[in-house]
């Protein structure tokens, strides 16, 4: 009786560590991303104003964390991180970035702007986790780069 | 009557009413038969207490009587341990190991994102390359979104050199 008992529970752990070791490798992947640039402001839109609001949602979600009201996307890219590896998106003609996949959900993003590079960050980016590399621009807007892993 | 007058009423009876309260007391008691029968009862309950507590007594001093209950513990014979064979021993750590071993599995099965340990950090710098450049790092908990706001050292006109956080966001 014991005996069969004690087989059973190595059984158990058995299938379990297969399992998870199955999932790990399956999840060995390239991430894929989108890198969106975008221009916020307190200016009211012209009538003919030719910018490209944001998304609603994600308009919500930066004017609830930043003071600026009104979103616009000046660019979006969808690209591909190699699994541990790096890719280098162009956002625009003054900025490019370059994304490297790190251990644990968290990738280091080098930023460039006009040629120069100006900061590395290193932060937590998953589906539910978003990063945001933002700076100020001229007559009191902003830009930001916002990555989300999808 | 009320509480406070009950509780005068037991002063005047300990005598520990002053003369003014006294007199005042009295002509309350000849004119309340309440508060007669209520002096009545507590001279009674007064009365009966120290006569009537039985008292006591322990044949043998403190110290003695004490010991003796020492004696009594130390004297209670102490449990034989339970003794298992060897084989015994190690066929339950076998068990509760292999238990832990799949449960330990499963958990992780559940907090892994296939990407490794998750673990939450903030945006961290990890160099500032140019010196004229730098930077404020938070975490929005409520929108989930890691920001780093870069701005311009020197810049003057900067909005968000010189001051906190606070003044970026909502």
């Amino acid at each position: 009786m014991k005996s069969a008992g004690y087989s059973k529970a190595l059984r158990l752990a058995g299938v379990c560590l297969g399992v998870f070791l199955m999932v790990g490798t399956v999840h060995a992947e390239d991430l894929n991303l989108k890198a969106q640039l975008i221009w916020g402001t307190n200016d009211k839109p012209a009538a003919d104003s030719k910018d490209k609001p944001v998304d609603p949602a994600l308009a919500k979600k930066l004017s609830s964390v930043f003071k600026w009201k009104y979103y616009y996307e000046v660019s979006s890219t969808e690209f591909k991180v190699p699994s541990r590896g790096a890719k280098e998106v162009t956002v625009s003609s003054k900025c490019k970035v370059v994304v490297k996949e790190l251990e644990g959900p968290q990738v280091e993003v080098q930023v460039f702007g006009e040629g120069k590079h100006v900061k590395t960050v290193t932060s937590k980016l998953t589906k539910e986790e978003t990063l945001t590399i933002a700076g100020d621009d001229k007559k009191e807007c902003a830009w930001f780069i916002y990555f989300q892993q999808f | 009557m009320n509480i406070e007058t009950e509780l005068k009423l037991q002063a005047h009876l300990d005598g520990e009413l002053t003369p003014a309260e006294t007199r005042d007391m009295e002509s309350l008691l000849a004119r309340d038969t309440g508060a007669r029968e209520l002096l009545a009862e507590l001279t009674m309950v007064k009365t009966c207490l120290p006569v009537n507590e039985p008292e006591v007594k322990v044949p043998e001093t403190r110290e003695f009587y004490w010991s003796k209950i020492h004696r009594e513990i130390g004297r209670t014979a102490k449990p034989e341990p339970i003794r298992t064979r060897w084989w015994q021993a190690l066929h339950s750590r076998l068990v509760w190991s292999t238990g832990g071993i799949a449960g330990i599995a499963l958990a992780a099965l559940f907090l892994f994102d296939g990407r490794g340990l998750s673990t939450y950090s903030q945006p961290e710098e990890v160099s500032n390359l140019n010196e004229e450049m730098n930077s404020i790092s938070f975490r929005s908990e409520a929108h989930q979104m890691s920001v780093v706001y870069l701005f311009d050292r020197d810049s003057g006109a900067s909005e968000a050199a010189e001051v906190p956080v606070d003044s970026l966001v909502q």
